[in-house]
C-alpha cells in the first residue's frame, strides 16, 4: 500500500480529528483562533501535495484511487479555494454559534471529499467522495440555526441533494450490472468498441445527471438560488466554488477517462444542457435584487460555459475547461469576499445596499469590480481568458450555434453584472463612514485581485501547466 | 517564443540593464500615483531619479556597445499572449537605432524633467503633472524599445494618451482641455489607418493562420520570400504601406493632419519640449526607420512620404511667419523640420533622418526651454509684446540665441551638419525637393530671426528676470549639446560612412540662411523696411497664412456640416428609431421578460423543483431510447 500517495488527504484527516479535540478543550474564549489549526492543515497538505508532483504518479486501493498530475492540478484548486473560505470564515465568525471548530470540521470534511473526487478511479469512490462532500455542506447551509433562511436552505439543499443522489447510486448499479464492476478501467475495456445496452447508456445518463445536479447544470439547478440566498455567505462561496469544481472534475474522470467512445451519446446532449444552462442562468439574473441570489444564477451561467467546454470532447476543451476553472476560482472568491465583508458594514445583501460601495471602501469596491468584469469576461482579466478559450474550442467541434448562445451570454451577463457596478460607483451611499478592513483580508483580497490579472494577462505559464496537467 | 539573445557575444547584465530602462520609468509612475500624489518633492524625486537611472542605464549599453559593436544588435522577449492562432511578444530589441532613441528619450527628457522642478513650482498639481511625465516616458521608451508592432502600438497609443493629459494638464482653462481633445482625436484619425495596416501586415505574414506573427525581425526575414514567392497579392504591400503611414502622418503632425500640433502649445512649456518637439513627435520618423525595409521596397509609397514632408517643412514654414505667439512660432518650425525628417525618409535615407531627429531634439528643446524661461520670467508670450530680454535674461537669451542658430543651420552648429545631410540626399535624388528644402531653410532663417530681433532686442516692456539655476542648467546642458551635436559622429555610429563634404550643396543653402538673416534684420532689426507696410502690401497672401490655408474652417465645415448634420443625424435617427426602439429597447425588454417568465419557475416550492428533476431525467433517458 503506498501511503504516500494518500498523504494529502491522511493529513486533512488528521486535521479534522485534531480540530474536534481542540474544540472541546481549547477554553471557550480562544476559540476564535481555531481557525489557524484549520489553515495550518491545509498550508502542510500543500506541501505534501508539491512533492507528489514529480514522482508519485501511482495508484492505490485495487486501483480505486488514482494520483496523476490532473489530480494535483485540481487538488491544488481545492486547497486553495478551502484556505480562502476559511480566510472569509474569519470575518464571519460573530454569526456563527459559539463553537465555531465544528464549522471548520465540517469546511475541513467538505474538502476531503474534494480531494477524493479529483483521485478517483471507481464509480463506489466517485459515490463515496460526492456524499462526504455534500453531507458536509447540507449541515453548513443550515448551520445558523435561528435563522429561518439558513434551514430552509439547508432543508431544500437536503431534500433535492437526496433525489439526486438516488438517480446516482441508481445508474451506478445499472452500470454494474452491464460489466460486473465499478472500477473505471473495466469499465472503459467494456464499452470501448463505441457500442453499450441501453441500460448502460441509461446508467451513464443518471450518472451524469447527479454530477449536473452539483455543477448546477439545468434542469438540476433549481436549489442554487435558494440555497445561496440562506445558506452562510462563506459556505455559499464553497458551494459556488468547490463544489461545482468537484462535479466539473468528476464529470472529466467519467467522461474523458472512461466514456470517450460514448462521445456521440454525451456531446451534443452537453451541448444542449449547456445553451438551456446559459440562457437560464443569465437571463434570471437580470431581475434579481440580492446580490447572493445575483451571483447564484451567475454561477449557473458559469457552470453553462464549463459544460460547453465538457461538450466539445476534445483536447482543448479540457485544457479550457481547467483555464476557466482556474479564472473562475479567483474571481468568484473575490467576489463572495466582498460580499461576507461588506454585509455588515452595508446592511445586508440587498443589491441596493451596494450603494456607494466607493465611497466607503475603494479598495473593496475596486475588488468587486475587477471580479464582476472578470467574472462577465473582460479583457486582459482572468474571465476573459477562459472564455475565450472555452468558445475557440467549441468553434475548432464545429458547433457554430453553440458559439453564438455563448457570446450572446456574454453580453446578457455584462449587464447585470455592471448593474452592481453602477450602485456601487454611480449611486450615493446610505451613510458615509468609511468600512475598516483587517489586515489579513485585505492581504487575501489583493492576493486573489492579483490572482484575477496574472491569469489573464500571462496565458502561457497558466496554459502550459493546465497542458501539461491535463493530457494524458 | 522563449528568451532569446540574437548578439554572438552577449553582455551578462544586459537584461536585467535593459529591463531597468524600460520599466523604471513605469515604477516611478505607478509610486508617485499610489504614495506620491500629495507629495511633491518626493514625486519630482521618483520621476527625475527613474529617468536618471534608465539614462545611466542606457550609457551604459552605449559605452559597452563603441567598447565591442559586437553586442548589438540584442534581443530580450518573453512570450505574452499566446492563444490558438495568436501570438504575441513582449520584448526588447537593442540594436544602434534604438539605442540613439532611447539615449535621446532619457538625456533630453532628464534635462528637461529637472527644468520642470523651477518652471512648475508653483502649480498645484505638481505630483500629477510628475506622475504623468514618467509614464510618458515609459510609453516612449516601449515604442523605441519594442520588438513588435502590437508593444509598439501599445507604447504609441500611451504616449497619446499622455499627450492628452498634459496638454490638458491646465484643464480648467477652456482652450487647453479644447486642445488636448483635438490632439487625441487627430491621433484617432490616423491611428485608426495604422492599426488596420498593422493587423493587415500580420494578416499577410504568413499563409498559415497559426505562424502569423507581428514580430519586426521574423516580419523583416520573412516577408521578402512570401512576397518573391508570389503568396502576397500585389496590390496589398504599398496600401500596407499607405496605412501604416497613416501612424507618423498623426504622431508626428504631418500634412493635413498637423492642425493638432499647435494647438497643443497650450500645455506647460516643458511638455512642449519633450513630448511636442523633442520625443513624441519624432516617434513618427522613427517608426519610418524601423520599417524601413518595408518602405525602400515600396516606391509609390516613398514617393508620397517625401512629398507629404516636404510640403509639411515649407507650408508650416509659411506659416510660422505670420505667427506672433513664441511657442506657435516653435511649433511651426518643429513642424517644419519634422518635414525635413520625413522628407528624408521618402528620399531613403534614414540616417540622415535619425541624424536630424537627434540633433533637432537637442536646438529646439532647447528652444522651448529658452521660450519657457522667458514664460516664466515676464508672464507673456506674445512677440511683440516682448522685447529688450537681452539684458534682464542674458542666459536663457544666450540659450535662444544658440538654438536660433542652431536652427537655422549656422555653420559648425549642430543644424548645420544634419540639415546638409538632407539637402545632399535631396540633391542626389530629387532636385525639385532639393530647392524646396533650400527654400524653407532660408525661411526658417528668416522666421527665427523675427522671433529674436522682436521678442529679445529692442525696447524693454515689464521687469523680466531669470529663471532660477535649476531651470538655467539644463538650458546650458542643451546649448552645448547644439554647438557640439554635429562632430559626436552620429552618422557613423548608425553605420553610414557619410560621403565627402558637398560645397556646392552647403554654400548654396549658407547663402540662402544668410539672406533670410539679413531680411529679417532689415525688417525687425534696423526696421529698414516696415512690417506695417510689408502686409499692407501683402494682405492677400497674409491673411491666407493667418487663416492657416483655412485647413482648420475646412475640418470645422466638414466636422460641423457632414458629420454632425448630415452623418449624424441620419445615425441619430437610425439610433432613436431603429437601434434604440427596435433592437436595445425591444432585446431589452424580451430579455427582462424572459428574466422574468424564468422567474415564476423559481416557486420557491421543493416540489416543483424535484419535478423539474425528474422531467430533466426522463428527458435525459429519453434520447438513448429515440435513437
Amino acid at each position: 500500500m503506498a501511503w504516500s500517495l494518500l498523504s494529502v488527504e491522511l493529513v486533512v484527516c488528521a486535521a479534522i480529528l485534531l480540530m474536534l479535540a481542540a474544540d472541546l478543550l481549547v477554553p471557550a474564549a480562544r476559540r476564535d483562533s481555531l481557525w489557524w489549526l484549520a489553515l495550518g492543515g491545509i498550508a502542510l497538505a500543500a506541501v505534501l501535495l508539491a512533492r507528489q508532483q514529480p514522482s508519485g504518479i501511482g495508484q492505490t486501493f485495487q486501483a480505486m484511487f488514482l494520483v496523476d498530475r490532473f489530480a494535483v492540478y485540481f487538488k491544488g484548486l481545492f486547497l486553495l479555494t478551502a484556505a480562502v473560505v476559511i480566510i472569509m470564515t474569519r470575518e464571519f465568525h460573530h454569526h456563527l454559534p459559539a463553537r465555531v471548530g465544528a464549522f471548520y470540521i465540517l469546511l475541513l470534511t467538505a474538502l476531503l471529499g474534494m480531494l477524493v473526487l479529483a483521485s478517483v478511479n471507481d464509480l463506489l469512490l466517485l459515490f463515496i467522495g460526492l456524499e462526504i462532500l455534500t453531507f458536509s455542506l447540507y449541515i453548513m447551509a443550515a448551520y445558523l440555526k435561528t435563522d429561518a433562511r439558513s434551514v430552509e436552505a439547508g432543508m431544500k439543499y437536503l431534500i433535492l441533494g437526496s433525489v439526486s443522489s438516488g438517480f446516482l447510486i441508481y445508474g451506478i448499479a445499472l452500470l454494474y450490472g452491464f460489466c460486473g464492476s465499478t472500477s473505471f478501467p473495466v469499465i472503459r475495456a467494456a464499452i470501448a468498441n463505441g457500442h453499450a445496452p441501453l441500460t448502460a447508456q441509461a446508467g451513464l445518463l443518471l450518472v451524469l445527471a447527479g454530477l449536473g445536479f452539483k455543477m448546477a447544470a439545468v434542469p438540476f439547478h433549481l436549489w442554487v438560488p435558494d440555497v445561496y440566498e440562506g445558506a452562510p455567505t462563506p459556505v455559499v462561496a464553497l458551494l459556488s466554488v468547490g463544489s461545482k469544481m468537484a462535479g466539473v472534475v468528476a464529470t472529466l474522470r467519467l467522461l474523458y477517462g472512461v466514456f470517450m467512445p460514448l462521445q456521440g451519446l454525451w456531446g451534443p446532449l452537453l451541448a444542449v444542457l449547456s445553451a438551456a444552462t446559459l440562457l437560464y442562468g443569465n437571463l434570471a439574473a437580470i431581475p434579481q435584487t440580492n446580490i447572493k441570489r445575483l451571483l447564484g444564477y451567475s454561477s449557473i451561467g458559469h457552470a453553462g460555459y464549463l459544460l460547453m467546454g465538457l461538450s466539445t470532447a476534445s483536447g482543448s476543451g479540457v485544457e479550457a475547461v481547467g483555464y476557466y476553472l482556474l479564472a473562475y476560482l479567483f474571481s468568484n472568491l473575490t467576489a463572495f469576499f466582498v460580499v461576507v465583508v461588506a454585509a455588515d458594514a452595508v446592511g445586508g445583501d440587498a443589491l441596493d445596499d451596494y450603494r456607494g460601495l466607493s465611497r466607503r471602501s475603494g479598495w473593496l469596491a475596486a475588488a468587486m469590480f475587477i471580479a464582476l468584469l472578470s467574472l462577465a469576461g473582460v479583457p486582459p482579466l482572468a474571465g476573459f481568458v477562459g472564455k475565450l478559450l472555452v468558445l475557440l474550442a467549441t468553434v475548432e467541434s464545429r458547433r457554430l450555434w453553440l458559439v453564438a448562445i455563448g457570446a450572446v451570454n456574454v453580453a446578457i451577463s455584462l449587464y447585470y453584472y455592471l448593474m452592481v457596478v453602477k450602485r456601487m460607483y454611480l449611486d450615493a451611499p446610505r451613510e458615509n463612514s468609511p468600512i475598516r478592513v483587517s489586515p489579513l483580508t485585505a492581504g487575501t483580497l489583493a492576493f486573489l485581485v492579483l490572482g484575477i490579472l496574472a491569469v489573464g494577462i500571462f496565458q502561457e505559464p497558466f496554459l502550459q501547466t493546465i497542458a501539461s496537467a491535463l493530457q494524458p | 517564443m522563449v528568451a532569446t539573445l540574437l548578439a554572438p557575444r552577449p553582455l551578462p547584465l544586459a537584461p536585467l540593464v535593459s529591463w531597468t530602462i524600460l520599466l523604471a520609468p513605469l515604477g516611478a509612475a505607478l509610486l508617485i500615483q499610489v504614495v506620491g500624489i500629495h507629495r511633491r518633492r518626493l514625486s519630482a524625486t521618483l520621476a527625475i531619479g527613474a529617468l536618471l537611472t534608465s539614462f545611466v542605464c542606457t550609457g551604459w549599453v552605449f559605452l559597452q556597445a563603441l567598447h565591442n559593436p559586437a553586442v548589438l544588435p540584442f534581443e530580450l522577449s518573453i512570450s505574452w499572449i499566446s492563444l490558438p492562432g495568436l501570438t504575441v511578444p513582449f520584448g526588447i530589441l537593442m540594436d544602434r537605432l534604438s539605442l540613439l532613441m532611447t539615449l535621446v528619450v532619457t538625456g533630453v527628457g532628464s534635462a528637461i524633467f529637472i527644468y520642470s522642478i523651477g518652471y512648475m513650482a508653483d502649480d498645484h498639481a505638481y505630483s500629477r503633472f510628475f506622475g504623468v511625465l514618467s509614464l510618458f516616458a515609459f510609453s516612449m521608451l516601449t515604442i523605441v524599445l519594442s520588438n513588435n508592432w502590437i508593444e509598439l502600438f501599445i507604447g504609441w497609443e500611451l504616449v497619446g494618451c499622455c499627450s492628452y493629459l498634459l496638454i490638458g494638464h491646465w484643464y480648467a482653462r477652456p482652450s487647453a482641455a479644447e486642445a488636448g481633445k483635438k490632439a487625441f482625436l487627430v491621433n484617432r484619425v490616423a491611428d485608426f489607418g495604422f492599426f488596420i495596416g498593422i493587423l493587415a501586415l500580420w494578416a499577410i505574414s504568413s499563409p498559415l493562420a497559426s505562424e502569423r506573427t507581428f514580430h519586426f525581425q521574423a516580419l523583416q526575414e520573412r516577408l521578402p520570400g512570401l512576397a518573391h514567392q508570389g503568396l502576397i497579392p500585389l496590390a496589398m504591400l504599398p496600401l500596407i504601406g499607405l496605412l501604416l503611414f497613416c501612424g507618423p502622418l498623426g504622431k508626428s503632425a504631418q500634412f493635413p493632419l498637423h492642425v493638432w500640433l499647435p494647438d497643443a502649445m497650450e500645455g506647460p512649456t516643458p511638455v512642449s519640449a519633450l513630448i511636442h518637439a523633442a520625443t513624441m513627435v519624432a516617434a513618427g520618423v522613427y517608426l519610418l526607420c524601423r520599417a524601413f525595409w518595408l518602405f525602400e521596397h515600396l516606391p509609390s509609397v516613398m514617393t508620397t512620404i517625401m512629398w507629404v514632408g516636404a510640403s509639411t517643412a515649407f507650408l508650416s514654414a509659411c506659416l510660422a511667419f505670420v505667427e506672433n505667439d513664441l511657442k506657435r512660432i516653435l511649433a511651426y518650425s518643429t513642424l517644419s523640420q519634422l518635414g525635413y525628417m520625413v522628407m528624408a525618409l521618402g528620399l531613403g535615407g534614414p540616417v540622415a533622418g535619425m541624424y536630424h531627429l537627434t540633433t533637432h531634439a537637442f536646438f529646439k528643446a532647447l528652444l522651448f526651454l529658452a521660450a519657457g524661461s522667458v514664460i516664466h520670467g515676464t508672464h507673456e508670450q506674445d512677440i511683440w509684446k516682448l522685447g529688450g530680454l537681452l539684458r534682464p535674461m542674458p542666459w536663457t537669451s544666450g540659450a535662444f540665441l544658440i538654438g536660433g542658430l542652431a536652427l537655422c543651420g549656422f555653420p559648425g552648429l549642430s543644424g548645420f551638419f544634419s540639415k546638409d545631410e538632407i539637402l545632399v540626399l535631396a540633391h542626389e535624388r530629387n532636385l525639385a525637393l532639393y530647392w524646396l528644402g533650400t527654400l524653407t531653410a532660408g525661411m526658417t532663417a528668416f522666421y527665427i530671426a523675427r522671433a529674436w530681433f522682436v521678442a529679445f532686442t529692442g525696447k524693454a516692456r515689464g521687469h523680466p528676470h531669470e529663471s532660477p539655476p535649476v531651470m538655467i542648467g539644463p538650458l546650458v546642458l542643451l546649448a552645448a549639446l547644439s554647438i557640439v551635436g554635429g562632430y559626436l559622429g552620429i552618422p557613423r555610429f548608425l553605420g553610414e560612412h557619410g560621403g565627402a563634404f558637398h560645397w556646392a550643396v552647403a554654400g548654396m543653402s549658407l547663402a540662402v540662411v544668410a539672406a533670410g538673416l539679413v531680411l529679417a534684420w532689415l525688417i525687425y532689426g534696423k526696421q529698414a523696411i516696415s512690417a506695417q507696410q510689408l502686409v499692407h502690401a501683402l494682405a492677400l497672401p497674409y491673411s491666407f497664412l493667418q487663416r492657416r490655408y483655412y485647413i482648420d474652417e475646412i475640418y470645422a465645415w466638414y466636422v460641423a456640416v457632414i458629420q454632425q448634420k448630415l452623418i449624424a443625424g441620419l445615425c441619430a435617427w437610425v439610433e432613436r428609431h431603429v437601434i434604440i426602439g427596435l433592437a436595445v429597447n425591444g432585446t431589452a425588454r424580451l430579455t427582462q421578460d424572459m428574466g422574468r417568465l424564468i422567474r415564476l419557475c423559481q416557486t420557491g416550492r421543493i416540489q416543483t423543483y424535484a419535478l423539474a428533476f425528474l422531467i430533466g431525467i426522463v428527458w435525459l433517458l429519453s434520447i438513448p431510447i429515440r435513437h
